[in-house]
């Protein structure tokens, strides 16, 4: 089954070029519901508003990481089941096990391209 | 030949050490009762005592001179060394200079990937049902594009300055290490240095390495499935 496209998509991310790729990415890709955080404190806010599908979050952010912003949407009822994508420059081993362990369901480094993308979307989505 | 200020202040302390050896003697001998000792006398005896501490005290007087001598002769090296370095020009022109040459580049750098990116988002949008005006629409966003991508050469410039400022500052502390008997001593970070590295350790924040990735995309995904 193909993805849902129509599906919203939080874009977490303190550079605002990256999050205009990623936008222009995902819209190639046929998404079109796309928002967009700064770091991890804001997209938290946005999401106890609004029921994102995909969340999509870089690590390196101030004042709250993606990975403080994983680890809060796990412990959280309402947002545990969220699919989250990192998309980071760091890419040690360390980070993606902790990442791994903290439940995140794919892991992108920095720099990627479109198709490296598409591939993790299907994959957190089964396709 | 001796300094005669040295001199003096071995005399004086042994003439002082003298004399409350001797005030000691005669509040020692006159509780008894037995006997009286008047204070000259006691002195007599405590200079006589105290004459015996001359040559230790003069060898311990020539030792903190000549280490008092070494420190000054060190610091005066320190402040030759130190004026040679430029320390000045560095804290007041160079370091400021690189500083904002760093400024520049990340701003430069965005406005040249928001140029780009405004290329491609027309190219994007564009209709193509028109073709001779997406043709055109297109050569024109990749004039702006090539335009754009023109910021590599003057950011390139501002890098090497920059890189060149710490080079200049390597090699000078190279300098001052060598001029000086200083061990390799670990600098005592701040508090907020401190706060910031720990948070650093507990979040995993490692940054790009500079080799590329330490893990490939392949091997993550390896994980994943």
């Amino acid at each position: 089954m193909p993805v849902d496209t129509s599906i919203p998509v939080l874009v977490v991310d303190d550079y605002k070029t990256m999050v205009r790729i990623i936008r222009n990415l995902l819209k190639q890709l046929g998404f079109s519901d796309i928002d967009d955080a700064k770091d991890g404190e804001e997209a938290l806010e946005k999401m106890k508003v609004r029921k994102y599908g995909l969340v999509i979050s870089d690590w390196n952010m101030e004042p709250m990481t993606g990975y403080e912003l994983l680890k809060s949407v796990r412990s959280d009822d309402g947002l545990q089941r969220t699919p989250f994508i990192m998309v980071t420059a760091e890419s040690k081993t360390e980070n993606v096990i902790a990442a791994k362990k903290a439940g995140v369901n794919n892991y992108i480094v920095k720099p990627f391209n479109a198709a490296t993308l598409k591939s993790k979307i299907d994959a957190v989505f089964g396709e | 030949m001796a300094n005669p200020a040295k001199t003096d202040a071995t005399a004086l302390c042994l003439d002082a050490l003298a004399r409350q050896q001797a005030e000691a003697l005669v509040s020692c001998v006159n509780d008894r009762g037995q006997q009286r000792l008047d204070m000259g006398a006691a002195l007599d005896v405590a200079r006589a005592m105290t004459a015996s501490l001359e040559e230790t005290l003069r060898t311990a007087e020539h030792a903190f001179a000549d280490a008092v001598r070494d420190a000054a002769s060190d610091i005066q090296a320190l402040r030759t060394q130190l004026s040679t370095l430029g320390v000045d020009e560095m804290r007041r022109d160079r370091l400021p200079e690189a500083g904002m040459e760093l400024d520049a580049v990340v701003e430069e750098t965005e406005k040249a990937t928001d140029r780009i990116m405004e290329a491609a988002e027309a190219i994007m949008s564009a209709d193509r049902e028109d073709k001779d005006a997406f043709e055109a629409l297109v050569d024109m966003q990749m004039i702006d594009i090539f335009e754009a991508c023109t910021f590599q050469d003057i950011t390139g410039q501002r890098i090497g300055k920059v890189v060149e400022t710490l080079k200049r500052l390597e090699t000078r502390f190279d300098r001052l290490l060598d001029a000086l008997p200083i061990g390799a001593g670990e600098a005592e970070a701040t508090e907020e240095e401190k706060a910031r590295d720990q948070r650093r350790e507990e979040q995993i924040l490692n940054g790009p390495q500079l080799d590329g990735p330490e893990v490939g995309q392949d091997a993550i995904d390896a994980l994943f499935d």
